[in-house]
C-alpha cells in the first residue's frame, strides 16, 4: 500500500523541483553463477522441463551461437532412423586446440526413456559458458580442458519416447526392427494406446470374487494385493498388464515391441552375446549409434574423464560391470573413490556403488568399456531417486501395507502437482477382455523428477561432472636443479608433478598397454645427453633406473600417479648453456621448461 | 620352385613348370581371383552370380559367388563356404573357386550336382582376408597373417618402425638365430636344422635366441618387433575375443573383413551350415566338448562345442575321413575366430577343414648299407615335430620349404645365422597333390546338402466328429542327419525355430490347439512332432497346415479326410 502511495505521489504533476542526483542503476552482470540476484544469463533456457531431440539440439545450437568462440559441433554419425549424432566440443580454442588438452566426455540417454541425461549435458554446457566471463574457475575449465558433449546416445529412442505413447520404462531400446518373440515377424506386437491419451498405462478388470486385488476403501485408485489364504477371501479385481491387444494373433499381448535391444550392452569391454547378456545384439557395436561413438573415443586419446547419464535410482556407478573381471587397479581406485565420495556429498540420495557388486553383473556396458579398454576414469550417474519425493522421511505419509508406497506417491502428486501425474482409472471395452478399466502413472512419473525438481537434479549432476573434470591430470615441472659433476658433466634434476587425483596414465592403461607411455625429454643446442633415468630415491640420486637407450627421451608406461611426482635425473655435457625439459602425454597438456645450465 | 622369390614376380606360378593336362589353376592374386569369379558368373549366368560381401582395410573388394538353380524360393537352406579364412591359406581360395566351377559345369551332367543345387543354395567366399592373402604375391616373401590395426608393440611411441625384413637378400623373410646367453632354443638332437626349447629340468641349457628376420632399426635390442600391422582378421570375431591382445584388433569386428563377414551371415538367414578352409579342423579330430552347454562360471559359459553337437561333428568327421583320407589336423585354438562365432553364437553348423598339413609320419631315413638295427637301450630322443617335417621335406624333394641355416653378418646383431622354414611352407600342399585334394574336397562338399534339416509334413488328416466338428492332425518331421537346431542354436536362441500355423477361414472357430506355435525340438534323422486341433465351421479343404523356417525349407499340407 505504501508503495502505491509513493508511486501516486511521484505521478502527481508538480512544479519542477530540484532532484537529488541518484547513481545510475547497477549494471546487471551477465552469466548465471547460481546466485539468484543481479545476474541475467545471456541465454535463458527453462530447466524445469525436458526437450525432444530437435528442441535439445536447437538449445545446444543456440548456445553455440551465443558463445561462438567457445563451442562448436561436428556430426559423428547417424542413428538407425537417420538422426544426427552430434558431438559439441567446448573449449577455448585460443588457449589451445581441443586435442592438446585433457578432455571430458559427457553424454546421456543411451536408453531412450532415460531422457534427463540430455538436459544434463545441455545444463553443463550452459553453466560453463554463462560463467566463463565472470567466474575464474569456469574460465579455467574452459581454457585448460576440453569437453566433448553428446546430448543423446539414442536419439531415436528419445524421439519415440516423447512423440509416442510410452511408459516410464519403454522406448529404452533403439528402433531397428527386432524379432523379440522369434516368430519371424518384427515389432508386430507393441503396447497399444487404447484410450488415446498419449500414455501407456495399466489395464484392470472387475471380476467379483475371482480376483487377487481389492481396492483400497480410502482411495479406489489404489489396488491392494489379496494373498492366498484359508479363509476363502478373494479380491474383486485382476491386473491385466500394460495397455494393449494381441496385434499378431499369437495368443500373447505386447510381446514384440518396436526394437527390443539395449545399446548399453553393445560395447566391446567383456561383451557377451544375447543369450548371456540380454539386449547385446549379434556383435559388439552392432548399432550405428554405438559404432560412431566408439570411433570418436578411439580417435581421441586425450579423453581422461567420462560420464554417461542414465536414470534412475540415485547412484554414482563405476565398474567392474561383471564379477568375472576381477578388481580394478588400486591406484585408479584412489581417483574413483575420492570422486565417488565427494559425489555423494554433492548429490544427496545418491550412493557411490560398484555395478556388479551392488547391482548385478552386466556385460558390454559403456562406462566399463571406457575404463577397461580405454583406460579412462568413468562414471555412470543414475539420476533421480524417488526417495527425493520426501527428503524428510519422517514426514512421509503412512507407508503401511502394500498400498503404502502408492499412498505416499498419490499424496505428493495430489498436493504438489494437483494430480497431474496420475491417469485415473476409467472404463474401456477391450476386444478380448471385454469391460476393463485403464489407468496408471504417466510416463514422466517415477524415473524423471517432477518439473520443479528438475533443475536441482541437473545442477548437482552437472557440477559433479565439473568436479570430475577438475580432477583430470595437470603436469608441472618443478624444483629443477643443475649440479656440476666435473669435467663439464652436469646433472639436471627435475620433479614432474601431477597436481590432480586422476593419474596421467591409469593403472589399467599401464598394465594393458593402452595408448602411449608418457615421454620425459631433455634437449638443448650443443648439449649431449649422456645418461638419464627415473630416480627412485629422494635423497640418493645414484638410485636411478637408467634408460638403456635414448636417454634424452625417457618413456614411462605408468605416467605420473594421482597427485604424484616423478623425479628425473639427466647427465649432460657440452658447450650449450640451455636445455629444455618437457613432458608429453596423451591426457594432460604438454609442458616444458627452459633451464639454464650454469 | 614354389618359394623362390624371383619367379614370384610373375603372377601365374604355373608358368614356371611344364603344364600337364592335370595342372590346376595357380594361386590367385586378388585381381585374378576377382576376374575368375566374374568370368564364372558370366559363363553360367543362370546358376552363378557374384555377391558383394564388403571391403578390406586397404579397399580390396571381398566378394562371393551364389550358386542356385531355379527361382529364389523362401526357406531353401543354404551352405556358406568360406576359404582363406586365415590369410596365408591362399591355396584354399583356388580350392573353393574350383569347387564352384565344377558345380556350375556339372549341373547339366551330374545328377548329384543337380540334386544339390535344386534344393540348396551355395555361397562361396573364396577369400575372407584379401589384404593378408596378397602377401603371398609380394617380394620379398613373408608369411603375412596380420592385415589390420597396428599398435606400438615395443612401447616406444612409434608404430611400425621395426618390421620384419629380408636382411640377407635371399628373397624370403625367415628366421634369425643368434647365440645368446638368454637363448631358449637348442638344436634338435635328431636333426640340427630343427630347434627345440631347452628344458632346464633335463639339464639342457639354451643356446640360440630366435628372431623373425629383420633389423633393429630403433636400436632397442629387439629385432622386427614392431610391424605396421598387427590385427589378424580371424582373431577379430566376438566369441572368445582376446581383449587387448594386439593381434585381436581394437575391438571385435573392427577389422572390415570381419565386420563384413558377420553382416553377410546375419543377412543370409537361409545359411544352415558353414564350411571353412583354413587353419582349423574339427573333422579329422573330434573337437573337445564342454558339457551340455548349461554350465556357467560367474555367468559365463566355457568356450567350445556342446556335447550333443560334438557327437554329430564326430560322425560327420568319420565320413569325411573315409571319403577324403585326410589326416590333416588343424589348429584347435578357435578363440576370436569366425568359426567360433558362427558355431557358438549364431548356432550354425560349422565344418572346419585344414585340408593339408605337412605330414609328421615320414619314417626315419635308412642309411646306406644299414641292416635293421636293434633298438639301443636307454632314452632315444623323440624327434620334434619340426624334425619330422624335415624328414618329409627330404623324402619328397621339397627342399625349397626349408632354407638352410647360413651365417650372416647382421648390421645390428653381428654374427648370426639366417634360415628356417620358408614362408607358407607348412601351409601349402605340394602342387602335385593339389588336384587330388581338390577332387576329394569337392566330393565331400557334394554330400553336405543331404545333411541339412528340412521340414516336411508327411501326415495331415481330418476326422469328422459330429456337428461340423473336425479333428485335424498333422505331423512335422525332419529326416535329415542334422536336427532343426543345433544345441548351440538352442542355447543362443539365434536361429529362428519353425513356425507351425493352422490356417482357417475367418468364420471358422478353433476350439482346441494353437493357431500358431513355434517348434524348436526337431531332432535329426527321426525328428517328429505331432499336432492336433479341433475346428468347427469349416471343411478340411478350406484349412491348411503350414511350417515355415528361415533355414530348413517350408512345407504346406491340406488335411485329408480319413
Amino acid at each position: 500500500m505504501y508503495a502505491m502511495l509513493f508511486f501516486a505521489l511521484a505521478q502527481t504533476p508538480a512544479q519542477p523541483q530540484a532532484q537529488s542526483p541518484l547513481p545510475p542503476a547497477a549494471p546487471t552482470v551477465s552469466g548465471f553463477p547460481g546466485n539468484p540476484t543481479g545476474f541475467r544469463p545471456k541465454l535463458e533456457i527453462p530447466f524445469n522441463r525436458f526437450y525432444d531431440y530437435p528442441e535439445l539440439l536447437a538449445w545446444m545450437d543456440k548456445l553455440e551461437a551465443t558463445f561462438p568462440k567457445l563451442m562448436r559441433h561436428e556430426v559423428i554419425g547417424h542413428s538407425v532412423e537417420g538422426r544426427e549424432m552430434r558431438v559439441y566440443t567446448l573449449t577455448n580454442a585460443e588457449k589451445g586446440a581441443d586435442r592438446e588438452k585433457p578432455a571430458m566426455w559427457i553424454d546421456g540417454n543411451v536408453h531412450g526413456n532415460e531422457v534427463q541425461g540430455g538436459e544434463a549435458v545441455l545444463y553443463t554446457a550452459w553453466y560453463l559458458l554463462e560463467n566463463y566471463a565472470t567466474l575464474p574457475e569456469a574460465a579455467a575449465l574452459v581454457d585448460d580442458c576440453t569437453f566433448y558433449l553428446l546430448p543423446s546416445q539414442n536419439p531415436d529412442g528419445r524421439a519415440h519416447w516423447f512423440e509416442e505413447a510410452h511408459t516410464a520404462h519403454s522406448s529404452r531400446t533403439g528402433v531397428q526392427p527386432h524379432d523379440d518373440d522369434r516368430d519371424g515377424r518384427f515389432d508386430e506386437d507393441p503396447a497399444d494406446d487404447l484410450d488415446g491419451d498419449g500414455q501407456i498405462t495399466q489395464m484392470r478388470k472387475y471380476v467379483p470374487g475371482q480376483g487377487n486385488f481389492r481396492l483400497d476403501p480410502d482411495d479406489p485408485r489404489l489396488m491392494i494385493y489379496v494373498p492366498q489364504n484359508d479363509k476363502g477371501i478373494k479380491g474383486d479385481w485382476i491386473l491385466l498388464g500394460e495397455e494393449g491387444i494381441d496385434n499378431d494373433g499369437d495368443g500373447q499381448i505386447n510381446e514384440d515391441e518396436k526394437g527390443g535391444y539395449d545399446m548399453n550392452r553393445a560395447w566391446p569391454g567383456m561383451w557377451q552375446p544375447d543369450f548371456i547378456q540380454y539386449g547385446a545384439g549379434p556383435y559388439p557395436l552392432y548399432w550405428p549409434e554405438t559404432r560412431s561413438i566408439a570411433g570418436f573415443l578411439l580417435d581421441h586419446g586425450n579423453v581422461a574423464a567420462l560420464q554417461s547419464f542414465h536414470n534412475n535410482g540415485g547412484m554414482i556407478l563405476r565398474g567392474p560391470g561383471a564379477e568375472a573381471f576381477g578388481e580394478y587397479d588400486g591406484q585408479d581406485l584412489a581417483a574413483f573413490d575420492e570422486l565417488g565420495r565427494d559425489g555423494e556429498k554433492m548429490l544427496p540420495f545418491y550412493r557411490y556403488m560398484v555395478i556388479w557388486k551392488d547391482l548385478y553383473s552386466v556385460f558390454g556396458g559403456f562406462t566399463t568399456w571406457a575404463y577397461e579398454d580405454l583406460g579412462i576414469i568413468s562414471f555412470t550417474n543414475e539420476m533421480w531417486n524417488t526417495d527425493q519425493y520426501y527428503p524428510d522421511r519422517s514426514k512421509a505419509p503412512d507407508e503401511g501395507g502394500r498400498g503404502g508406497g502408492d499412498k505416499a506417491r498419490h499424496f505428493f502428486d495430489d498436493n504438489l502437482l494437483l494430480g497431474a501425474g496420475f491417469v485415473n482409472w476409467h472404463p474401456y471395452k477391450h476386444p478380448f477382455y471385454g469391460d476393463i478399466e485403464i489407468g496408471g502413472w504417466r510416463k514422466d512419473v517415477g524415473r524423471v523428477p517432477p518439473s520443479f525438481l528438475v533443475e536441482e537434479m541437473l545442477h548437482r549432476n552437472a557440477l559433479f561432472c565439473l568436479k570430475h573434470a577438475k580432477a583430470m591430470p595437470k603436469v608441472s615441472i618443478e624444483e629443477v636443479k643443475v649440479t656440476d659433476i666435473g669435467d663439464g658433466v652436469k646433472a639436471v634434476d627435475a620433479i614432474f608433478k601431477n597436481q590432480h587425483v586422476i593419474p596421467t596414465r591409469t593403472g589399467r592403461a599401464a598394465s594393458m598397454k593402452i595408448g602411449e607411455p608418457d615421454a620425459f625429454t631433455i634437449a638443448g643446442k650443443d648439449v649431449e645427453v649422456l645418461a638419464g633415468g627415473f630416480r627412485s630415491d629422494r635423497w640418493r640420486p645414484e638410485k636411478i633406473d637408467l634408460a638403456e637407450r635414448e636417454p634424452a627421451r625417457l618413456l614411462r608406461e605408468t605416467g605420473i600417479g594421482p597427485r604424484g611426482e616423478v623425479r628425473v635425473r639427466w647427465l649432460v655435457r657440452g658447450k650449450g648453456t640451455k636445455v629444455t625439459l618437457a613432458w608429453q602425454g596423451e591426457k594432460a597438456r604438454d609442458v616444458s621448461l627452459d633451464v639454464e645450465l650454469k | 620352385m614354389l618359394f623362390a622369390p624371383v619367379l614370384l614376380a610373375s603372377v601365374s606360378l604355373a608358368q614356371t613348370a611344364p603344364v600337364s593336362q592335370e595342372a590346376h589353376a595357380p594361386l590367385l592374386a586378388h585381381q585374378d581371383l576377382q576376374q575368375s569369379m566374374k568370368q564364372l558368373a558370366t559363363a553360367h549366368a543362370e546358376l552363378v552370380s557374384v555377391v558383394a560381401v564388403g571391403r578390406s582395410r586397404a579397399g580390396r573388394a571381398i566378394e562371393g559367388l551364389r550358386l542356385m538353380a531355379g527361382e529364389r524360393s523362401s526357406g531353401r537352406p543354404a551352405i556358406l563356404v568360406v576359404a582363406d579364412v586365415d590369410g596365408p591359406y591362399v591355396w584354399t581360395s583356388t580350392l573353393a573357386l574350383e569347387e564352384a566351377r565344377t558345380l556350375a559345369e556339372g549341373y547339366a551332367r551330374d545328377e548329384r550336382v543337380k540334386k544339390l543345387l535344386d534344393t540348396t543354395t551355395l555361397y562361396f567366399v573364396p577369400r575372407a582376408d584379401p589384404d593378408a592373402a596378397e602377401g603371398r604375391f609380394a617380394a620379398p616373401l613373408f608369411e603375412q597373417w596380420a592385415s589390420g590395426a597396428g599398435v606400438d608393440n615395443d612401447r616406444d611411441g612409434r608404430v611400425g618402425e621395426d618390421p620384419p625384413s629380408d636382411v640377407n637378400g635371399d628373397g624370403v623373410i625367415t628366421t634369425i638365430r643368434v647365440p645368446s646367453p638368454e637363448g631358449e632354443w637348442i638344436e634338435d638332437p635328431t636333426d640340427p636344422r630343427a630347434l627345440v626349447k631347452a628344458d632346464p629340468k633335463k639339464g639342457q641349457r639354451g643356446k640360440w635366441k630366435l628372431w623373425t628376420e629383420g633389423r633393429d632399426l630403433d636400436r632397442d635390442e629387439r629385432v622386427a618387433e614392431d610391424s605396421e600391422l598387427d590385427a589378424v582378421v580371424n582373431l577379430n570375431f566376438p566369441q572368445g575375443w582376446r581383449e587387448l591382445d594386439p593381434r585381436a584388433g581394437r575391438f571385435a569386428t573392427d577389422e572390415p573383413p570381419a565386420h563384413a563377414l558377420c553382416d553377410f551371415v546375419l543377412l543370409h538367414k537361409d545359411i544352415a551350415l558353414v564350411l571353412t578352409y583354413g587353419a582349423q579342423d574339427n573333422l579329422v579330430e573330434k573337437p573337445k566338448t564342454i558339457g551340455d552347454g548349461g554350465q556357467r562360471t560367474r555367468r559365463l559359459p566355457p568356450d567350445g562345442t556342446i556335447d550333443a553337437d560334438g557327437e554329430l561333428y564326430a560322425e560327420i568327421g568319420k565320413r569325411y575321413k573315409k571319403l577324403t583320407g585326410s589326416k590333416a589336423k588343424g589348429e584347435n585354438d578357435a578363440r576370436g575366430s569366425f568359426q567360433a562365432w558362427c558355431e557358438q553364437q549364431r548356432g550354425l553348423w560349422c565344418l572346419n577343414i585344414a585340408g593339408w598339413t605337412m605330414p609328421l609320419d615320414e619314417p626315419a631315413p635308412k642309411k646306406e648299407g644299414e641292416a635293421e638295427k636293434p633298438k639301443p637301450e636307454g632314452d632315444q630322443p623323440e624327434p620334434s615335430d619340426d624334425a619330422k617335417r624335415l624328414r618329409w621335406i627330404d623324402a619328397h624333394n621339397e627342399a625349397a620349404r626349408f632354407v638352410a641355416w647360413k651365417p650372416f653378418q647382421h648390421p645390428e646383431l653381428g654374427a648370426v645365422e639366417i634360415g628356417g622354414f620358408a614362408p607358407y611352407a607348412k601351409i601349402e600342399p605340394p602342387e602335385s597333390e593339389r588336384v587330388e585334394l581338390e577332387k576329394k574336397q569337392y566330393e565331400f562338399l557334394l554330400t553336405l546338402g543331404e545333411l541339412l534339416p528340412r521340414v516336411v509334413i508327411p501326415e495331415c488328416s481330418a476326422k469328422a466328429l459330429s456337428g461340423g466338428l473336425w479333428e485335424i492332425k498333422a505331423a512335422v518331421e525332419n529326416h535329415a542327419f542334422l536336427p532343426l537346431l543345433s544345441a548351440a542354436a538352442r542355447r543362443a536362441e539365434s536361429v529362428r525355430p519353425a513356425r507351425v500355423t493352422l490356417r482357417l477361414p475367418k468364420d471358422a472357430q478353433l476350439l482346441a490347439g494353437s493357431g500358431e506355435s513355434l517348434l524348436e525340438d526337431l531332432t535329426g534323422t527321426n525328428g517328429r512332432h505331432e499336432y492336433r486341433w479341433l475346428v468347427h465351421g469349416a471343411p478340411p479343404k478350406a484349412l491348411g497346415v503350414e511350417v515355415e523356417t528361415d533355414h530348413a525349407g517350408n512345407a504346406q499340407a491340406t488335411p485329408e479326410v480319413k
